[in-house]
């Protein structure tokens, strides 16, 4: 069944729309969330947190590419339920790891702003058009890494590379993004 | 603060556009194995002509002369 069939039995309020979501996604998001949690149980419930605000805001809202809208939903409640658990220190996944490699891209610190909101908009922007201008290779790479939460591992497998190319092809990016951001002006 | 910091842009990352999320999700290894094997023909294919005018040119005019 395609995206804009479940979209459909969503709007019609079709229970079916649910069983549909999880054939079709509950494992690819729950690995999504096993990579930020590591825990089974809870990547499990944030699967299940995703489907019930799926079924809850669909409708009236329509995304315009359904899946993607999951992938951005189980994220944000993995690390939601991620910070909550871990306020004082994190444990889970690979997130601490990805964190300190992401510091390489930050040159320049702010406190918090009533202009945050706009600020992280124009951080958004400066992202996606630093991916826009990578190779189509490079910038999965960084979206699987820095989006999904891949592992380095993970990586290697699907693009059949070896763990040192991945590893020097992401420094490489993380330096470009630095740069980029630098450029463009972008406070964090 | 440069952990706030990275947090934040960790939590931009989370916004891209949706695009580049289904294009990730996309590939599989089956594919990028294929992709592999593609570009090995076509190089592979490449060298033989560049390989036989070599072999030409040396039999020719190194050792014949």
């Amino acid at each position: 069944m395609n995206d804009d069939e479940i979209v459909k039995m969503l709007f019609d309020r079709t229970e079916d729309s649910i069983e549909e979501l999880r054939k079709k996604y509950e494992q690819k998001l729950f690995k999504i969330s096993m990579n930020f949690l590591n825990n089974k149980q809870d990547a499990e419930e944030c699967v299940n947190d995703a489907f019930l605000k799926v079924w809850n805001t669909i409708p009236p809202y329509r995304p315009t590419v359904f899946c993607a809208y999951l992938y951005k939903l189980v994220r944000n409640i993995s690390l939601n339920r991620l910070k909550a658990k871990n306020a004082q220190k994190r444990g889970g996944g690979d997130i601490s790891i990805i964190l300190e490699e992401l510091e390489n891209c930050v040159t320049t610190t702010k406190n918090n702003t009533p202009e945050e909101l706009y600020e992280s908009s124009l951080t958004t922007k400066a992202i996606n058009d630093f991916l826009a201008s990578l190779k189509k290779t490079e910038r999965m790479t960084f979206v699987l890494r820095y989006f999904y939460g891949d592992s380095i591992q993970d990586i290697c497998q699907r693009f059949d590379f070896s763990e040192s190319k991945v590893k020097s092809l992401l420094f490489r990016l993380r330096k470009r993004l630095q740069v980029y951001l630098e450029k463009e002006g972008v406070a964090l | 603060m440069i952990d706030l910091a990275c947090e934040r842009l960790f939590d931009s990352i989370g916004n891209i556009e949706d695009e580049f999320l289904v294009e990730a999700q996309s590939i599989s290894l089956l594919e990028t194995r294929q992709d592999k094997r593609k570009k090995m023909i076509k190089y592979g294919a490449a060298a033989v002509p560049i390989m036989a005018i070599t072999y030409w040119y040396y039999s020719k005019w190194v050792k014949g002369a």
